[in-house]
């Protein structure tokens, strides 16, 4: 007995640190634990579908086989931390970028405080539109309640020129029946893009040792990946890792794409974001370092 | 069409080591039949017989077992391995399994090459080891195939502890694992699993078992998944009765 108590003390301590370390530096805290029980992916699949959600406000398409847009994931906005929200508005105005894209944790403690300091903050700094997929932070605090009105549902498909890009909800680390059927229909239907992107917050791979920041159920990673290859995905664009990786899997490319948060860096660099460049059937990218 | 390929092939391997029982140097150990469900997002109400059996062709060394799983619900989702153990003494084993798992409906299939230390003492069992998985999404029926731009390793670990009662007829085992002999769950796919057993006969146990996963941990969302009830019985090719020991 005395074998089997000190066996699972080490096994449980041995999880709790793979737990505590799979949210990047900073980590998941304790106390998130008990704050991210607002919803679930059902409840805002449902509320999403329904409409009940902040409405998404499109770019006006001024070429639709040639333009350009951001890519980030966990920026992990919060006011009374540091981030790099302007360089990139920066950019988007040199360059002429149509919209920014995000794929989740777009706030840190997912309170109100936020939410409301992230709307702002991009009003001030961003003159094109900003997206985001929904991410486990978010859940915290007040969570999905905050998240669809001030920022969007979490689960949305639009097409910008010939281009298709899906939002995907994997905040809860599960997929759900529901949503595999909405994705499948999505996709079916996505057969006139040249182009297919989709946004998730938890990845399907990362590299040669499996860690546990990947979308949890194993049947689902491969029914999703199955999805991708089927309707000929281009580009998953996934995070919460906090890691940089560039992977050619069977049938699309996925992009974890480390941070662009000056507090919550990268594990294995330095503070990113990504520019996408479309030109017809060409998708271009390029990773972009902030100046700190 | 595939479903009676693989229930001719474990058929086959069953009476082939039925038959090499008879032989010098050939035993046939023991045979598991199972029948299971599973209810989660991705599999919801997935039924399915497991059938494995157990032959050595040297009591240490060469030690291997086939098994199958068939789907009798969906009918597109389809386990099976082989493995070979190296039995050290009847507590410590080293075992090497090679799993096959396909959904035909999604087109995917996975391989999973495990390699594994398990030691079974009295009460308490464990095992440790690692495992190299590939996901095929182009020829996923093929068993051997380890795409190396979509392969991982991960790690494996197994506790259990085993509690007889009333004359050792009845066991209580309950622990936790991140595989079985058919499946490999993920890290973020912990729960606790409950096993009562009944010895039948000396030959026979009689086993109920309940498994409760939990996913969501990494997230903060914590939420259960899955679970898995099955329904099985253990076959072991031992002496029917064992002769009392006459006592001085």
């Amino acid at each position: 007995m005395k074998r089997f108590i000190s066996a699972s003390a080490y096994l449980s301590a041995l999880l709790a640190a793979l737990f505590l370390m799979s949210c990047g530096e900073g980590g998941l805290e304790l106390g998130d634990l008990a704050n991210s029980g607002s919803s679930d992916v059902k409840g805002r699949f449902k509320d999403s579908t329904r409409g009940q959600t902040k409405g998404l406000a499109l770019p006006t398409v001024t070429d639709p086989h040639k333009f350009s847009f951001v890519w980030m994931t966990d920026t992990h906005y919060r006011p009374d931390r540091q981030d790099y929200l302007d360089q990139v508005g920066n950019f988007i105005t040199n360059t002429g970028g149509k919209f920014v894209l995000n794929s989740g944790d777009l706030t840190d403690r997912g309170d109100n405080e936020n939410f409301f300091f992230f709307v702002r903050h991009s009003q001030e700094v961003l003159s094109v539109p900003f997206y985001s997929a929904i991410g486990n932070h978010d859940l915290y605090g007040a969570g999905w309640d905050t998240f669809r009105w001030q920022v969007g549902p979490s689960v949305t498909s639009f097409n910008y020129g010939n281009s298709f890009f899906m939002f995907i909800d994997s905040a809860s680390c599960e997929i759900g029946e529901d949503q595999f059927d909405w994705i499948e229909n999505q996709l079916q239907h996505s057969n006139m893009a040249t182009n297919r992107f989709v946004l998730s917050h938890l990845c399907l791979y990362d590299s040669e040792l499996e860690t546990p920041a990947l979308l949890c159920d194993p049947d689902e990673r491969l029914h999703l990946a199955s999805l991708l290859k089927k309707y000929q995905v281009d580009y998953l664009l996934c995070g919460h890792k906090h890691w940089i990786e560039e992977d050619q899997l069977d049938g699309f490319f996925q992009i974890m794409g480390g941070t662009p948060s000056p507090y919550k860096k990268p594990q294995n660099g330095k503070p990113v974001f990504w520019n996408f460049t479309v030109n017809g059937s060409n998708v271009d990218y390029q990773r972009i370092e902030f100046q700190e | 069409m595939k479903r009676g390929a693989l229930i001719i092939i474990w058929v086959l391997g069953l009476a082939l080591s039925i038959a090499a029982n008879a032989q010098k140097g050939y035993t046939f150990k023991s045979a598991e039949y199972n029948f299971l469900m599973r209810n989660s997002a991705a599999l919801k109400s997935d039924m399915a017989v497991q059938l494995t059996s157990d032959f050595a062709f040297h009591p240490k060394w060469l030690n291997i077992s086939p098994g199958v799983e068939l789907s009798i619900t969906g009918g597109s989702l389809y386990r099976y391995f082989l493995e070979e153990r190296v039995d050290f003494n009847d507590r410590n084993s080293v075992i090497v399994r090679l799993n096959h798992l396909e959904y035909q409906n999604w087109d995917a299939g996975q391989n999973f090459l495990n390699l594994y230390y398990q030691q079974t003492l009295k009460h308490f069992g464990w095992a440790a080891g690692v495992t190299w998985t590939a996901t095929n999404l182009s020829d996923f029926h093929n068993p051997v195939k380890f795409d190396d731009k979509y392969d991982q390793l991960q790690l494996l670990y197994a506790v259990n502890y085993d509690i007889p009662f009333y004359k050792n007829k009845f066991d209580f085992k309950f622990g936790a694992e991140n595989f079985t002999q058919f499946e490999n769950y993920g890290y973020d796919n912990v729960g606790p699993y409950f096993e009562f057993g009944w010895k039948a006969t000396n030959r026979t146990r009689v086993k109920v078992k309940g498994d409760f996963r939990l996913t969501g941990i990494s997230t903060g969302t914590p939420h259960l998944a899955r679970q898995t009830y099955l329904v099985g019985m253990e076959w072991k090719n031992v002496p029917k009765k064992v002769k009392k020991e006459k006592s001085y």
